[in-house]
């Protein structure tokens, strides 16, 4: 049975996928690998239910540890050249690789000075304002009072525009570095910014300015535009921040290679080894499916699958989206191959689309081989069941093929047209 | 030493933000805003950009952004039964989609990119956020449409004079 709100528990996806099964097992004694779908078997109902760009996504999400998965990891890295060479000057409007000789206008000013993934917490970009390293070395390369000027620019112009907003939401937040927790702050800073010159601004002032400077992202915080000037000396720190992390402080990041896995960055990230300039769904799925059929050149998808399917959906499926938590159960059923599916409003959360595919299946996959009973609301999808039985206050008011019951323009009629038939 | 312009950058084709509300105060369907909420609304727009022959809006779809023509250029279409019919192109300046941010509506026409656009967009959830903290905008913005409305068929009724008189399709200024 699959009802509205299934049962998913905290473990894997191929946990719950395999649920039913393994009680059906267990009751029968039978244990080792006997009785349990091929992994061919699983990614093929997962492909039926919807559930396979959803894994997918899971998969390309994952980090590996260091010393993990060294195989997968040189294959990645692989995956990688082929992607660049084959689609990088298509996609060079889209994604931003990382190039050691070029600004990148959607990462914050610290990714581009790091250009790299931190290994110690003080290099995380939260932290680099306490961190008395970096901060040394934004002075010395002549970067700090830059900053300073630039975050000061950014905490004006954001505090010009919203401070005649009532009850700004995260929205009004999304193109500038200021948080909207951080609103008042700034806008009381804005106020001294008007009365003191920066170079006598106090300790603390001085930071949420150089916090700001360091978020600010050209892409999508359009208000203030990055210059030439800070944008050429931006690129020179980056090559000086290297020299002085390889002489002063050793593997406190791991610098963008292309030869070298990012363990810290997500599958994906290491694969695009860039970032995306938009957020247009298209185009993402479009990166998604030329990373698919790569991954198929490289005899790897299957092993991403997997991966995916280790993804933890958390305490009763809480990493998952109300769709995906009936999709599992849907997939966790038709894997079981029941005599008897009963569903409950089981593709209420799904969307259109999806509650067709989930349609069409029933009406071919599982006619003649098993018996469907649903309880639906959405009548556009009974049209094909051999029997609708029509509820009211908890007792069935009709029964028939749908087109008798249509025919006879009753209750299934008045449900399905929203009024009774006009009566000559 | 100013660090920051309005120029735009060589590796980020930009709109920036004071171009951005040089055109939105210009767009005749935000006139008498005041200059602090058109701020706003110019703060929350994006740059978008659309590949030759990629539709900016589909016919039938929900109208739920405006679009504001920086660069290249898009034609409109109305699919009538089994026949298209093409309607003229336009160019960098073109504004449509405005009439949607205001109530729910779907596109009468689809949009599509002729050249490589790029377009300054306006979320309608974005508008109605700011217009719901601003309501006092709504009397200037319906006056603009009405009139927008009342010019527009004044105009029709003078080029179509005799057909008007033939079908009496005519009178959306008397809705």
């Amino acid at each position: 049975m699959v009802s509205q709100h299934p049962f998913i528990f905290e473990g894997s996806i191929k946990d719950n996928l395999l649920y039913s099964i393994n009680a059906r097992r267990e009751a029968h004694g039978v244990d080792g690998e006997q009785g349990l779908p091929s992994l061919d078997e699983i990614i093929a109902v997962v492909q039926q239910v919807g559930l396979f760009a959803d894994i997918l996504r899971f998969a390309l999400n994952s980090v590996f540890k260091e010393g993990k998965k060294e195989h997968l990891v040189k294959k990645v890295v692989r995956v990688r050249e082929a992607y660049h060479a084959g689609h990088g000057e298509s996609l060079a409007g889209t994604v931003e690789f990382f190039d050691p000789t070029r600004y990148l206008y959607y990462s914050s000013v610290a990714e581009n000075l790091i250009f790299g993934t931190p290994r110690l917490p003080e290099f995380e970009p939260d932290k680099l304002t306490g961190n008395a390293f970096f901060i040394n070395f934004l002075h010395e390369a002549g970067l700090k009072m830059l900053l300073m000027q630039t975050g000061a620019e950014l905490t004006s112009r954001t505090v010009d525009i919203l401070k005649d907003v009532p009850s700004p939401d995260a929205t009004f937040f999304e193109q500038t570095p200021i948080m909207a927790e951080e609103f008042d702050a700034y806008r009381d800073l804005a106020f001294r910014l008007g009365r003191v010159r920066l170079h006598k601004l106090s300790p603390d002032d001085e930071r949420l300015l150089l916090t700001l400077a360091l978020r600010f992202t050209p892409g999508i915080h359009s208000i203030v535009t990055l210059s030439p000037i800070l944008e050429g000396l931006l690129l020179s720190g980056r090559a000086m921040f290297a020299d002085r992390v390889a002489t002063d402080m050793p593997g406190a990041v791991t610098f963008f290679r292309r030869e070298d896995y990012l363990y810290p960055m997500t599958v994906m990230d290491n694969i695009l080894f860039g970032r995306v300039r938009t957020t247009s769904p298209k185009v993402l799925d479009q990166i998604q499916k030329t990373i698919v059929s790569l991954l198929i050149e490289e005899d790897m998808l299957e092993r991403i699958l997997e991966i995916g399917l280790d993804f933890q959906v958390g305490s009763s499926g809480d990493r998952l989206s109300g769709g995906q938590r009936q999709k599992v159960a849907l997939a966790r059923a038709f894997l079981k191959e029941p005599p008897i599916l009963i569903l409950d409003e089981a593709t209420a959360a799904l969307d259109n689309a999806s509650q067709t595919r989930i349609q069409n299946l029933l009406e071919n996959k599982w006619r003649g081989s098993s018996t469907v009973i649903a309880v639906v609301h959405r009548l556009d999808t009974i049209t094909n069941y051999d029997k609708v039985a029509v509820m009211k206050a908890g007792r069935i008011v009709e029964a028939g093929g749908y087109a008798e019951l249509m025919g006879k323009k009753g209750m299934l009629y008045e449900l399905v047209h929203g009024s009774a038939p006009a009566r000559a | 030493m100013s660090l920051s312009t309005d120029q735009p950058q060589p590796g980020l084709k930009s709109c920036g933000f004071n171009d951005c509300l040089d055109i939105l105060r210009e767009l005749p369907i935000l006139s008498g805003v005041p200059l602090d909420v058109v701020k706003v609304l110019a703060y929350l727009s994006g740059r978008e950009s659309f590949d030759a022959g990629e539709a900016l809006c589909e016919q039938g779809e929900a109208l739920d952004r405006c679009f504001y023509v920086l660069s290249g250029e898009v034609e409109m279409a109305r699919q009538l039964d089994a026949c298209a019919v093409g309607l003229p192109r336009r160019g960098k300046g073109y504004f449509f989609g405005g009439l949607g941010l205001l109530a729910p509506a779907k596109a009468l026409f689809a949009v599509r990119a002729v050249t490589d656009t790029e377009c300054l967009v306006l979320t309608k959830e974005k508008f109605q956020k700011t217009a719901e903290r601003f309501p006092d905008i709504w009397p200037k913005i319906l006056g603009n449409v009405v009139g927008h409305v009342f010019r527009w068929e004044e105009a029709f009724l003078a080029a179509h004079a005799e057909e008007c008189a033939t079908t009496g399709e005519m009178g959306l200024s008397l809705f």
